[in-house]
């Protein structure tokens, strides 16, 4: 099936001319060949349709880097979506075409080479988001859908649902508890801490709650963000046997970015048959 | 069931690394609290670490009951979920 052109006019310079096709969607396509990939027409339009709904809602410059792991191979899955850093799959995690990753919970994850105190943009110590979209329901404690954590008040990472029905996270505070009542840890879950202060969650857009840490930090973390399970220390681990589609890191979202990051997320879940 | 393979430390060296063939492809084996370590087996039959593990896919294979109580990894990650 055809996509509709994803041209918008009023955005003006962030549209190239070629086709109506995002100009960043074409860097984006651009890496992935150089990784030794391929894009297909189709499956840009959907990337560029993704990216102009972003820039849109004011989400993109938000956003630090994505990956969209319902892709239609693992290079494509792989080459972050802004940032077009290459991830590493390590221990061979399952793979599926338009689906994303399924994870074992005891050796495998995603090392994605996104290092937030080098290569943050917009995040800050002190403004910080993470998010990720589960494919299944999944119920474990002290395991991780993304993060990293280098100490106690020094760490992003979120955990989309524990055997206690929480989102469990930090941003740059001790691993929290937020929520309650979480029974489903499919779809899109943020975990931010604002510019003023406040540590929430976010599920599907909505808000499902806030924290107040028990101590909090200012300093990014200086090691890798992982997918499927977090680097603690320098030591691997917080392994969660989740099924994943896609991941963001960037700068906290307002309660309207939110919803709108998550209409375009799901979106473009749907437009490749993912959607939970 | 997923099932793993316990190698020894000289073992995990040979297999440690990024694959020769797809830059976007790795192994780290999972160090073990007894000094080994562990590789699932998946990562046997992936054609990117084909080079590395063939040697290995004769070594037992275990279900991760069995291996539960030699992880170590999940001990250093500092607890959520109300502790």
């Amino acid at each position: 099936m055809r996509m509709r052109s994803p041209y918008r006019p009023h955005l003006g310079g962030n549209v190239a001319a070629m086709g109506g096709i995002d100009a960043d969607a074409l860097l984006w396509r651009d890496a992935v060949v150089t990784n030794g990939g391929t894009v297909s027409a189709d499956r840009l339009a959907i990337i560029s349709t993704f990216i102009v709904a972003e820039k849109v809602a004011g989400t993109w410059a938000l956003t630090d880097d994505y990956w969209g792991f319902w892709a239609e191979s693992q290079i494509q899955a792989l080459t972050s979506l802004k940032q077009r850093r290459l991830a590493t799959a390590v221990n061979t995690p399952t793979f599926t075409t338009d689906r994303g990753y399924a994870f074992n919970g005891t050796t495998n994850y995603l090392d994605t080479g996104f290092v937030p105190s080098t290569h943050a943009v917009a995040m800050t110590g002190s403004n910080m988001r993470i998010a990720g979209y589960e494919r299944a329901n999944l119920a474990v404690t002290n395991s991780y859908t993304a993060g990293v954590s280098d100490g106690t008040n020094q760490g992003l990472r979120v955990g989309a649902r524990t055997a206690g029905n929480v989102v469990v996270g930090a941003a740059n505070c001790p691993a929290t508890n937020i929520g309650s009542g979480i029974m489903d840890s499919r779809g899109l879950t943020a975990l931010s801490r604002t510019a003023a202060g406040v540590f929430g969650i976010y599920k599907n857009g909505l808000t499902g709650g806030t924290a107040v840490p028990a101590s909090t930090g200012t300093v990014l973390p200086i090691r890798s963000i992982g997918i499927g399970a977090i680097m603690f220390s320098g030591t691997w681990g917080g392994y969660r046997a989740a099924t994943i589609g896609a991941v963001m890191v960037g700068a906290s979202l307002s309660a309207a970015q939110e919803l709108a990051q998550y209409n375009a997320v799901q979106a473009w879940a749907t437009a490749v048959g993912a959607q939970v | 069931m997923a099932r793993f393979i316990v190698l020894t430390a000289e073992q995990a060296a040979v297999v440690r690394g990024v694959s020769p063939v797809a830059k976007w492809a790795a192994i780290e084996p999972v160090a073990l609290s007894d000094g080994g370590f562990i590789i699932n087996e998946e990562v046997l039959t992936d054609p990117a670490h084909n080079s590395k593990t063939r040697t290995l896919t004769a070594l037992t294979k275990y279900d991760r009951a069995t291996i539960e109580s030699r992880l170590s990894t999940d001990a250093a990650i500092e607890k959520g979920d109300g502790k």
